[in-house]
């Protein structure tokens, strides 16, 4: 795909997974070194998105195995992500509306979306790129002066182990998200786009830290969203959070699109058009299920990182297999 | 003993009042008809190429076969090989001479149309003020006279069976992609219909692609307009009777700005696009952001503009969107309305809307002021296009706006805009993409569409339009 | 067949709408104030009168007062809610007043409640009524100020006259005092008298309740310790002539040796009035004025640092700076020695170069 495209689904890709979960989990594990394993993180996924583009141009044959595994990959994480959707709108936008009618219009997007294949989200992309870095922009400029430089020391309070595995964490939900694109084009320039976008999320763990503190960073559920409460622009505008929010919103359905397309293709061939609607609708019934059981979601909210982490590497092995078997 | 074809030709144009066979004896039985119809024929052209050469003839008795088409001095003539194509040509206005089996045609047309006007709907202060009419040849003139290039080629097709109406199709050969022309004459070709009446009807045939509300083709009738769109490698197609011409493909962006844009200063130009731009989206989106922040999330609006609003509200009985929807209506009847009347009526109406719309319905406790402003400026922001299709489209879009945010709030605005995107990007314009400069991305295109680029740096073409010549301005740097 | 979806889809509507809100069925809730008496929460909430004002007399009704109880604070409010008309929409909360009582006693449950709710947007400004109930000053409308919460903001933001006596923090930077273990709380407090609302310096929370009161002379001493005040006066009228500076630009540095801390404090001064018959083209009065003051205002820091010792109130964040340069805690702050050294620099005098004689 042309340059254009590629840099603006990197861009929504790459933010995903760390809205809901991402920040309360780092903020709480890693009080003070948030931003030094962001940094870290951002290294080691450039390099795996560096290998994973080596063995993406080598590697092109498919068995049963691993269309079964990134079948189940891409099913786990559509609906996390619509669980997150969920959750974010539920606490927010729409506090008194029972959640089956917030989910209600996530099928009929995904299936306008992706009926005419994956050129159409790239088109989309494309269009909301610039509107959505006008508007991060706008939020640096707000929440500049609100910075409280006295947050970031002491730097380096958790112990190496701490921040390593913070590290990985943040790798692994950066990742993810582009592990998705296994059946799509990619351009050669994957990896340097991907630096691109993991310096908006590094700003914004930067901000976090430095607007709320380590103390009450800690103690909110979402993090991203308090810090947004606190711009201020020119004197008179402010409590702007609900619609600067809107665009992280976007990288959501973006993400949970590219899902629907990769779903889509690993159906049967018969009926397509009949069996893929209702398969976004029984998406939806699961992810309505998961919304109402508090517990499950208080499991998947620590263990996060880890099944994602063993998700990518059964995909990988499950390619592998096959490739050892034909040598 | 007349000849078979008059008396053909007297059969099928049985009741028509204005068919006239002049019969004209240039010997004892050699006899020369002359047959015209007296409606679209002029007289005097009748009279001096046929009639005064033909009855001249009479004296000279030749008995050789004579060519009458060399003898008569007329300016287009044309040779027809059977009677079937007398209905055609005597409808167009040529003038019919039969020679025992010799059948000549002779062009005789009379002007029936007015003269070259100045354009209604794209008006310019600062721009050449001539718009094209109804008769075909004169619109062919006007754009020969701003393209004087023998590169400029026409197809040209006959369509409607009633109707016959000549439909052109002009490119630049060496601009303009041949597979382009070749769909188009392809999607013509398979048009087979009683009548064509406008431009408007062929512009339907070759959208059928898509099914939306946004206009795909764009209807122009100045010839400054279609002379650059050629010059950009795109076709136009003109239609006899009508006095707009089509320009295919089209992007999203042309709708947008007015020629004359092109005729003015880059620097000073740019602003006044990128609010054309904005205030396409306004128009979209400004009732449903006010319904979802009034009513989901007001904690947005300053707290003394809070009080203000609710306490203007609470004397209307109607929830907001129904008065939002209300509103809406009795603007468009109002818009409707203002098309129609004829001017004589005056002044009379406006006061009567401005009665409606302003203090009395305030004050009878019907809408809240606050809403009027809100509607009001939506319709300000709609009236800046020129384009007619643009505006309805927008219309419907913003009842879905409307609609999702009154349901869901600011996430309803939020996958409302995701839908109207989907449905944008996907839509073609003769298989080119339609939301073009902005998605696919296309640096050229661009400044050419959507902003206006310092003349001297405006020196290529885009490349979705044409593969052959990309450069059209060479600059030497001294 | 796509029509019959679209019907379809569209009756799951007919149930009505969950989160619209018309505008006017919202109460606007701007001030709310908590006493705490006989093992019991007093809960008052000023809300914003939507109705329109016909005439003179009730121009001033802008506000009404709806009052409830209970042994929790969300009883309380549930019970304030059974008395409202309208559907309460706190998003545009300005003001929090809290009584001496609910400071001293309840200060966890009222942090806890307002910080987990997320209806209330935590950019209030939280106040501690001193000499009087928080009732008493949330109803102390009057023709100039008819909206007690946006008087109170007002006076606490805009007033720049006040500029020394006000501390600008909103709630949740509060919130974030309260939790860290190496700093203090404090917030303003405001009194009333004879119907008008003044500031009347800060309240120190230690370990989540109210310790103490700082009256305005030294809340206006530790603004400029803290370097966020730009206007104060400092007087010299010991001998005959009197003499007054501005210090307008002021930084503290503090620092630890083995002997104890070190307070090094700058200030940036302008010259306001004085009757010594200086000639000020001469950088000698300059260095003589400046030689004047600096004892006196050492001799006040002095006395600041001693009253804060002696209450092991860390208002001057020692233990916080301790922690940031050394990552250890410093728990004996109060048994150091403090070493103060205060150097003002006088470089501006107005618009005349001599004194009137």
């Amino acid at each position: 795909m042309t340059n254009s495209k590629q840099i603006a689904i990197t861009y929504f890709l790459g933010r995903a997974l760390f809205i809901g979960f991402g920040f309360s989990l780092l903020c709480k594990m890693l009080q003070e070194s948030v931003w030094v394993s962001a940094l870290i993180g951002t290294v080691i996924g450039f390099l795996f998105l560096l290998f994973l583009q080596k063995y993406k141009e080598k590697h092109h044959d498919e068995t049963i195995l691993s269309k079964i595994a990134f079948f189940l990959f891409n099913l786990f994480i559509f609906i996390e992500l619509g669980f997150i959707l969920t959750t974010f709108c539920s606490s927010f936008y729409l506090v008194k509306s029972p959640t089956w009618y917030i989910i209600l219009p996530i099928p009929f997007i995904i299936y306008t979306l992706t009926r005419k294949g994956v050129q159409t989200v790239l088109k989309v992309a494309e269009s909301l790129f610039l509107g959505s870095l006008i508007l991060y922009v706008l939020v640096i400029f707000g929440l500049f002066k609100e910075i409280n430089f006295s947050h970031f020391t002491p730097i380096l309070t958790k112990s190496l182990k701490d921040i390593l595995l913070g590290s990985c964490y943040f790798a692994i939900y950066s990742i993810t998200p582009f592990l998705l694109l296994w059946k799509v084009n990619t351009n050669k320039n994957l990896a340097k786009m991907y630096l691109f976008s993991m310096l908006g999320i590094i700003l914004i763990a930067v901000f976090i830290l430095g607007v709320l503190g380590p103390n009450l960073a800690k103690i909110y559920r979402f993090p991203e969203y308090m810090t947004l409460k606190k711009i201020k622009l020119f004197n008179f505008i402010e409590k702007v959070e609900n619609i600067i929010s809107i665009s992280s919103l976007l990288d959501l359905f973006l993400t949970m699109a590219i899902c629907g397309i990769n779903l889509k293709d690993l159906l049967p061939d018969k009926n397509k058009k009949i069996v893929y609607p209702l398969f976004l609708g029984l998406l939806a019934l699961v992810i309505y299920y998961f919304s109402i059981h508090y517990e499950k979601q208080l499991f998947i909210y620590t263990y996060l990182p880890l099944i994602l982490g063993g998700g990518i590497i059964i995909c990988i092995l499950t390619s592998l297999i096959h490739k050892k078997r034909k040598h | 003993m007349e000849n078979e074809i008059v008396k053909r030709i007297r059969k099928d144009f049985k009741k028509t009042v204005d068919l006239v066979i002049k019969p004209i004896k240039i010997s004892l039985l050699d006899t020369i008809y002359v047959i015209y119809l007296e409606s679209v024929t002029g007289s005097d052209k009748v009279n001096d190429y046929i009639l005064k050469n033909v009855s001249f003839l009479n004296f000279l008795k030749q008995k050789k076969k004579m060519d009458l088409a060399s003898v008569i001095p007329a300016p287009n003539t044309k040779v027809l090989k059977n009677a079937d194509e007398i209905e055609f040509y005597l409808t167009n206005g040529f003038t019919i001479v039969i020679h025992k089996k010799d059948i000549l045609a002779l062009e005789t047309r009379a002007e029936i149309q007015r003269g070259i006007p100045e354009p209604t709907t794209e008006q310019t202060i600062f721009g050449p003020k001539d718009a094209f009419t109804e008769n075909i040849q004169i619109n062919l003139g006007l754009l020969k006279r701003r393209v004087k290039s023998k590169d400029l080629k026409t197809e040209s097709i006959v369509l409607g069976r009633k109707t016959k109406t000549m439909i052109e199709v002009l490119y630049f050969e060496d601009i303009c992609e041949e597979d382009l022309v070749q769909n188009i004459m392809e999607e013509l070709n398979k048009i087979d219909v009683d009548g064509i009446l406008d431009s408007g009807n062929i512009m339907e045939y070759l959208s059928l692609e898509n099914k939306t509300h946004f206009p795909t083709i764009i209807k122009t009738e100045r010839p400054d307009n279609t002379a650059k769109a050629l010059l950009e490698g795109k076709v136009v197609i003109l239609v006899d009777t009508s006095p707009f011409a089509l320009i295919v493909p089209s992007f999203f962006s042309d709708f947008l700005n007015p020629i004359s844009d092109n005729y003015k200063k880059s620097n000073n130009i740019n602003f006044l696009k990128i609010l054309r731009l904005a205030c396409f989206f306004l128009t979209i989106l400004v009732p449903a952001i006010y319904i979802a922040l009034l009513n989901y999330n007001p904690e947005t609006i300053p707290t003394s503009l809070l009080i203000n609003f609710s306490t203007q509200r609470d004397s209307v009985p109607f929830p907001a969107i129904v008065e939002a929807v209300l509103m809406l209506f009795i603007y468009e009847i109002l818009r409707e309305s203002d098309v129609r009347f004829p001017n004589s009526y005056g002044s009379a109406i406006s006061i009567l809307g401005a009665l409606i719309l302003g203090e009395a319905a305030v004050t009878a406790g019907f809408v809240s002021p606050i809403m009027i402003i809100v509607i009001a400026f939506t319709f300000i922001t709609s009236l800046i296009f020129t384009e007619q299709e643009i505006v309805n489209a927008a219309r419907h879009f913003r009842i879905l706006f409307l609609l999702s945010a009154a349901f869901y709030g600011l996430y309803g605005i939020l996958f409302m805009f995701l839908y109207f995107l989907s449905h944008i990007t996907e839509l073609k314009s003769m298989g080119k993409p339609y939301f073009y400069p902005i998605a696919p991305f296309d640096k050229v295109y661009l400044f050419k569409g959507l902003f206006k680029r310092k003349i001297t740096l405006d020196t290529k073409r885009s490349k979705l339009l044409t593969n052959k010549n990309y450069t059209k301005q060479r600059r030497n740097l001294s | 067949m796509k029509k019959l979806w679209v019907i379809i889809f569209l009756t799951f509507f007919l149930t009505g709408c969950f989160d619209y809100q018309e505008l006017n069925t919202r109460a606007i809730i701007s001030g709310i104030a908590i006493d705490y008496e006989n093992e019991e929460y007093l809960l008052n909430l000023e809300i914003l009168n939507n109705k329109k004002s016909e005439g003179e007399e009730n121009a001033s009704a802008k506000t009404y007062y709806v009052e409830g109880t209970g042994q929790t604070i969300s009883e309380a409010f549930s019970n304030c809610h059974l008395k409202i008309a309208k559907e309460p929409y706190y998003a545009h909360l300005k003001v929090v007043i809290l009584s001496e009582s609910t400071a001293n006693e309840k200060l966890k449950e009222v942090v806890d409640y307002f910080i987990r709710e997320p209806s209330v947007r935590n950019i209030f400004l939280p106040v501690v009524s001193k000499n009087a109930a928080a009732k008493e000053i949330l109803e102390n409308t009057s023709k100039e100020n008819p909206v007690v919460s946006t008087a109170i903001q007002n006076l606490i933001l805009d007033n720049k006259a006040n500029d020394t006596v006000s501390v600008l923090k909103d709630f949740e930077v509060f919130t974030e005092e309260l939790i860290n273990p190496y700093l203090d709380g404090y917030i303003n407090t405001i009194s009333r008298e004879e119907d008008t609302l003044y500031l009347a310096g800060i309240a120190v929370f230690k370990n989540m309740k109210l310790a103490t009161y700082l009256d305005e002379e030294e809340t206006s001493l530790l603004n400029v310790l803290k370097g966020q005040t730009k206007n104060y006066v400092l007087n010299n009228n010991q001998s005959d002539n009197v003499t007054a500076i501005g210090l307008y630009d002021n930084s503290l540095n503090l620092s630890f040796t083995e002997k104890g801390l070190v307070f090094k404090t700058k200030h940036q001064a302008s010259l306001l009035e004085t009757t010594y018959s200086l000639d000020l083209r001469k950088k000698e009065s300059y260095e003589q004025l400046q030689r004047e003051f600096e004892p006196i205002l050492k001799d006040k820091i002095a006395a600041l640092l001693q009253k804060l010792v002696a209450k092991q109130i860390d208002l001057l964040e020692i233990q916080n700076t301790y922690y940031k340069k050394y990552k250890k805690t410093l728990d004996n702050w109060y048994t150091l020695k403090a070493d103060i050294e205060t150097t003002i620099t006088l470089n501006k005098n107005g618009l005349t170069f001599e004194v009137i004689q």
